[in-house]
């Protein structure tokens, strides 16, 4: 499903080598965990597969597609089929719980049937059903993750990239959360989670990727 | 399609509720802009009023021979009429022009008819006032006319000062019209900058250009024809009230449009383009915004 051959990311700007020489692939309904400590290159790695960056050198493919075959106008269909938890949750400030949720289907085209019954299970899902008029800033840091994560998984996702999910939580919501994410995956969905919670991750005892200094030095699954 | 229409419509309403302060800097700088177009329409209307009000008096008085017939001055009146060029035309008897002349100097002359020394005369009146000359010359050469005077460097003088002010002020007019795009622009382009986080994230969910772009359009043209409107209204209601007072008291140094049809004039307008420049404000500000971004990585 996501293939990464050889792929380097360069910052111009920054002049920052965020990847270097990633090989790895993840296919459909595996959930892997990308461990590593900040700045790492965890998100670059997953901003490569929703095209919010594109590689330097080497190929990353999504959906059987090298990401520079997306054209402008591909790109939000592409996006469509994934849901991200952004590490900033970037929840639109000015929209109640309810309708950050139904944005994500109100740009598909949903009918207001579809969202009016999609919306309010997804809440439930992540236990925000009674907060539904409530607008972010009145949220804790775990509430707005929780509403990030139900917007990422409302449309039914293919892919689910989620950055630091449980960074701001206590270790038990934290658990609550991988947890939420281990059932996600048996829907079929490929799931992602970059993280520096290692401890977390390695309770949850799924594929594991370490990245340093933006290189992979260790991935489970070629351990195991 | 209509659902999503439904949807643009109530994006809108929530953008101008929840930002009340960014919604009414907005609206309040369109308006601004927009009363300095709308003065600058007024003073364009108000010297083509003008203008075409002293134009349309122009007129080439024909004189006839002393001994001409009732018959021949209704032949010559005819000829002259099949010239297209011609709006109206009047004979003027020696005793009308002697009484005319009487009333003018406020005297009265004792002259029986047959001393009368004043001709009779034909006043001739032309659709358009940059023809007169070539109507001039064919009346000139009619049987029975033995003058012609129209006020020839006169009238020229008056053409050619008015096509200059009129040059002037669609000059002025579209200054104020570049001005008040600019000016609207970058006051929606703000509102877009406040916002950036959130096209970002509409952008990162999955929403096109164009479904990102609607309800900022829509926003554009509700805030630009609101200002249209506020200063429509302005300066239709300071126009009936100052207009009003100034004909009163200068009755024969302007002749000024009528209250009725500057406010239709001005409301027509001022709207028309407060919401062409919310529109095209809120494009260009958006889709600059969308491929900036784009050019990022």
């Amino acid at each position: 499903m996501i293939f990464f051959q050889r792929v380097h990311l360069i910052y111009h700007r920054d002049k920052v080598h965020a990847l270097k020489d990633i090989n790895t692939e993840f296919t459909r309904g595996e959930i892997c965990f990308i461990a590593g400590p900040t700045g790492c290159g965890k998100t670059s790695l997953l901003k490569l597969i929703y095209l919010d960056a594109m590689p330097s050198r080497g190929v990353v493919t999504v959906f059987g597609k090298d990401t520079y075959d997306y054209t402008e106008h591909q790109i939000p269909y592409l996006r469509r089929k994934m849901g991200v938890v952004f590490q900033d949750f970037k929840l639109l400030r000015t929209k109640t719980v309810y309708e950050n949720v139904a944005y994500s289907l109100e740009v598909t085209g949903a009918t207001r049937y579809e969202i009016g019954r999609r919306v309010p299970q997804v809440l439930e899902l992540v236990g925000l059903k009674d907060k539904l008029d409530t607008f972010p800033a009145n949220l804790s840091r775990g509430q707005e993750q929780r509403v990030a994560i139900a917007r990422a998984i409302v449309n039914d996702p293919l892919i689910l990239l989620c950055d630091e999910p449980t960074g701001n939580l206590d270790p038990e919501t934290s658990w609550d959360i991988i947890q939420l994410l281990q059932r996600i995956k048996t829907r079929g969905t490929t799931v992602l989670v970059a993280s520096h919670d290692i401890q977390t991750m390695e309770k949850a005892d799924e594929r594991l990727i370490r990245i340093e200094n933006g290189v992979i030095v260790q991935d489970t699954k070629e351990t195991k | 399609m209509l659902y999503q229409i439904a949807f643009f419509i109530r994006e809108l309403r929530i953008n101008l509720s929840r930002n009340p302060l960014m919604s009414v800097a907005a609206a309040s700088t369109a308006t601004i802009s927009l009363l300095t177009l709308g003065i600058s329409l007024m003073m364009v209307y108000t010297i083509n009023n003008l203008s075409a009000e002293i134009t349309s008096q122009v007129e080439i008085r024909a004189f006839l021979e002393n001994d001409v017939t009732n018959y021949e001055i209704k032949n010559l009146q005819e000829k002259i009429f099949e010239m297209p060029q011609i709006r109206s035309i009047e004979y003027v008897s020696p005793d009308r022009a002697l009484d005319k002349l009487q009333e003018d100097l406020n005297i009265e002359l004792d002259i029986s008819p047959e001393e009368n020394p004043l001709p009779h005369a034909l006043v001739i009146r032309v659709t358009d006032p940059r023809q007169i000359g070539i109507v001039a010359d064919q009346v000139r050469e009619m049987q029975g006319v033995t003058e012609l005077k129209y006020g020839k460097s006169i009238l020229q003088g008056i053409l050619k000062l008015s096509l200059v002010v009129k040059f002037l002020g669609y000059l002025v007019t579209m200054l104020m019209s570049a001005g008040a795009l600019f000016t609207i622009m970058n006051t929606i382009r703000l509102t877009v900058i406040a916002r950036q986080e959130e096209i970002r994230t509409m952008q990162l969910v999955g929403a096109t250009g164009w479904f990102i772009r609607w309800p900022f359009l829509m926003e554009g043209v509700f805030l630009g024809t609101a200002g249209g409107l506020v200063a429509a209204l302005v300066l239709a209601v300071s126009y009936y009230l100052l207009g009003a007072r100034i004909q009163n008291s200068l009755p024969f140094i302007i002749p000024l449009v009528k209250a009725s049809v500057m406010a239709q004039m001005l409301v027509i307008l001022l709207l028309l383009a407060g919401c062409i420049m919310g529109i095209a404000g809120s494009y260009i500000s958006i889709t600059r915004f969308l491929v900036e971004r784009a050019k990022e990585y």
